[in-house]
């Protein structure tokens, strides 16, 4: 039984090993002289100007936020069309619209919600 | 899955109609438009939906046990807990809303989200799937982590969000995480194949200790049990006052009730394994929370520590509910499951009330500290004694609902003979017993005179749902024959569940 994840065990170590060695070997032997070039971080070749961990408007997350809803809406929506016509010719139409028709009714309302409130105005 | 159709939601009405509530509410939140709306009509409407909701719960009441669309249970169990979570969440609706009416803003969003906030907790309590359990736990989690900072202003309610938001997602991590290794042992959602599936390969034990102990990092997380508690105290004292109310009754209840369905439904048959480590967590939450809050000099703070002591009190049930000795659980008179239902029950009446009441205060003299309490008995002499119920129903003195749940919970353990458990029980009772009547002190028998003037005159809808939780208490502590059949039927219907 375990003996059979012996080989995964070994991977493992090995892969640890070679990790800890290709940190630590060029730290001891290799060269150090570092200049303002080399320790600039690299981002495609642009020169950085200012540090990146600054603040940004909230109104970002706002709309990354409803991104991630309606996005999330649309891979409901896919298994749903999936079934469509198996739920419409073994049970009725109904059965196969009223839930998804439920599920995009509350989206709605969600929707229309947060478009009275103002937080699809970018301002 | 044969059950696909319409006819099949009538078991899930009553929540259905509380969202319904609580997208009505949006909507009419909408039609507002700019305007600030006073709230009061937010508020009658959760009230008469949370009041409709109660009553499709009771109309389940001795109901068939069967299971809607293979993943919501209407049984016994999910039945009576329904009751506690509607009951607690009108009484603290009615008492606590018009608090929360004048100091939040967006007002229509906090109604709708407590009505969603009730709706995720009834699917939490009769979910037998574990997809559905963890959604609506996760429903639960975000709804409660936006109501306990939603005095945005306040320093204090937003801290409590922050920390309760932080504190959750990481609970919610490793209980995911738990859940996915009982999924992969047995290939399985459903609670109860998961202990079919156990029981037929026995090669997978080994993974159970890790599922078990991961899973209860999440739930221990929502009963706040004692290593996952620290988010507790500050929660529960820094979220508006009508919303610690619901997060230590309601929402804790929904804690031991998934708790107890994943344990007994899903891994009954290790039992005998599970049992110690909860009876080990009880010790440590009951002795962790009584000892800190001896040293609290804030009465909110006091009770937010109380309630981790008394969530070790009420996981003794659970623990209680196998013994080696004792091979059929059910013919047992206290099965320790049952003690657990009624407490629950008790201390949503007692601990509502109390926290209504250091509401009343709060609002007269802006403060939740000793001070604020002195001579009470002369400026509001109803709260005082209200209040003097509630600590000795928290104390576990007889005649009141908390000394009922005491009894069962105490007792199951006995009778499984958890002797040392059941002593370590009572001595953590004697030392709650200080601190609670230390309040009691202060307000009858404060010395010091000059907090003494005027009358405070608490307002009509806190006055009222005081004196209910009163007769609530008191009604529970005279063993009212019908709420102990329902808790009994409730326990069994669980217990019969296990393999």
């Amino acid at each position: 039984m375990a003996i059979d994840y012996l080989p995964l065990l070994i991977v493992l170590i090995v892969a640890a090993l070679f990790a800890a060695i290709a940190l630590v070997v060029p730290a001891l032997l290799g060269p150090h002289r570092a200049n303002k070039q080399k320790l600039e971080p690299y981002e495609s070749g642009i020169i950085p100007f200012s540090d990146a961990r600054r603040r940004f408007p909230v109104k970002f997350y706002l709309v990354a936020m409803l991104f991630i809803l309606f996005d999330i809406e649309v891979i409901f929506l896919y298994p749903w069309a999936g079934v469509l016509r198996d739920l419409r010719d073994n049970y009725s139409i109904w059965l196969a619209l009223a839930p998804m028709g439920f599920f995009l009714f509350v989206l709605i309302v969600g929707l229309l919600y947060e478009w009275k409130k103002g937080a699809l105005d970018w301002k | 899955m044969g059950d696909i159709g319409f006819g099949s939601l009538g078991g899930i009405l009553p929540e259905l109609i509380i969202v319904l509530g609580g997208l009505l509410i949006l909507v009419l939140d909408i039609a507002q438009a700019d305007r600030q709306d006073s709230g009061r009509g937010y508020l009658a409407v959760s009230v008469l939906f949370l009041i409709v909701g109660l009553t499709g719960v009771l109309l389940q009441i001795g109901m068939e046990p069967y299971i809607v669309l293979s993943t919501t249970a209407i049984d016994p169990f999910a039945t009576y807990l329904k009751l506690v979570i509607y009951t607690g969440m009108i009484l603290v609706a009615i008492g606590g809303g018009s608090y929360m009416n004048r100091h939040a803003t967006g007002r229509g969003e906090f109604w709708a989200l407590f009505l969603f906030v009730t709706a995720a907790m009834s699917f939490a309590v009769s979910a037998t799937n574990l997809l559905l359990l963890y959604l609506s736990i996760e429903f639960l989690s975000i709804t409660s982590y936006i109501l306990a900072g939603f005095l945005r202003t306040n320093k204090r309610s937003a801290e409590a969000g922050l920390k309760y938001f932080l504190y959750g997602s990481v609970a919610a991590a490793v209980m995911l995480y738990g859940m996915s290794l009982l999924y992969g042992a047995t290939g399985s959602l459903d609670l109860g194949e998961i202990a079919q599936g156990l029981a037929a390969n026995a090669e997978m034990a080994a993974i159970i200790p890790a599922a078990t102990l991961l899973t209860l990092v999440g739930l221990g997380f929502k009963a706040s049990l004692a290593p996952f508690y620290q988010w507790a105290p500050d929660v529960y004292d820094g979220a508006p006052t009508p919303i610690t109310a619901y997060l230590s009754t309601a929402s804790k209840a929904v804690g031991f009730a998934v708790m107890a369905r994943v344990f007994v439904v899903a891994l009954g048959a290790y039992r005998v394994e599970w049992a110690p480590i909860l009876a080990g967590l009880s010790v440590l939450t009951m002795t962790v929370g009584n000892v800190i809050a001896l040293r609290q000099t804030s009465v909110k703070r006091m009770l937010a520590y109380s309630s981790v002591a008394q969530a070790g009190y009420i996981l003794m049930g659970l623990t209680a509910v196998v013994s080696s000795q004792q091979a059929d659980l059910t013919v047992l008179g206290m099965n320790g499951l049952n003690g657990l239902l009624l407490y629950l029950f008790a201390y949503l009446f007692t601990n509502i009330g109390a926290f209504l009441v250091v509401l009343a205060v709060e609002d007269e003299t802006g403060s939740t500290e000793l001070d604020a309490y002195s001579n009470l008995v002369q400026r509001a002499p109803g709260m005082a004694w209200a209040m003097f119920i509630f600590l000795l129903s928290l104390a576990g003195i007889p005649l009141t609902g908390g000394f009922v749940g005491k009894f069962y919970v105490f007792g199951a353990a006995v009778q499984h003979q958890y002797f040392w458990l059941a002593g370590v029980g009572l001595v953590n009772a004697a030392i709650a017993a200080y601190y609670y009547l230390n309040v009691v002190r202060t307000m009858f028998f404060a010395s010091d005179g000059e907090a003494a003037t005027g009358r405070m005159a608490a307002p009509v809808a806190i006055q009222s749902v005081v004196l209910l939780c009163v007769l609530a208490t008191i009604w529970i502590g005279l063993y009212p024959p019908r709420l102990l059949e329902w808790a009994n039927s409730a326990s069994r219907q669980l217990l019969a569940l296990m393999l």
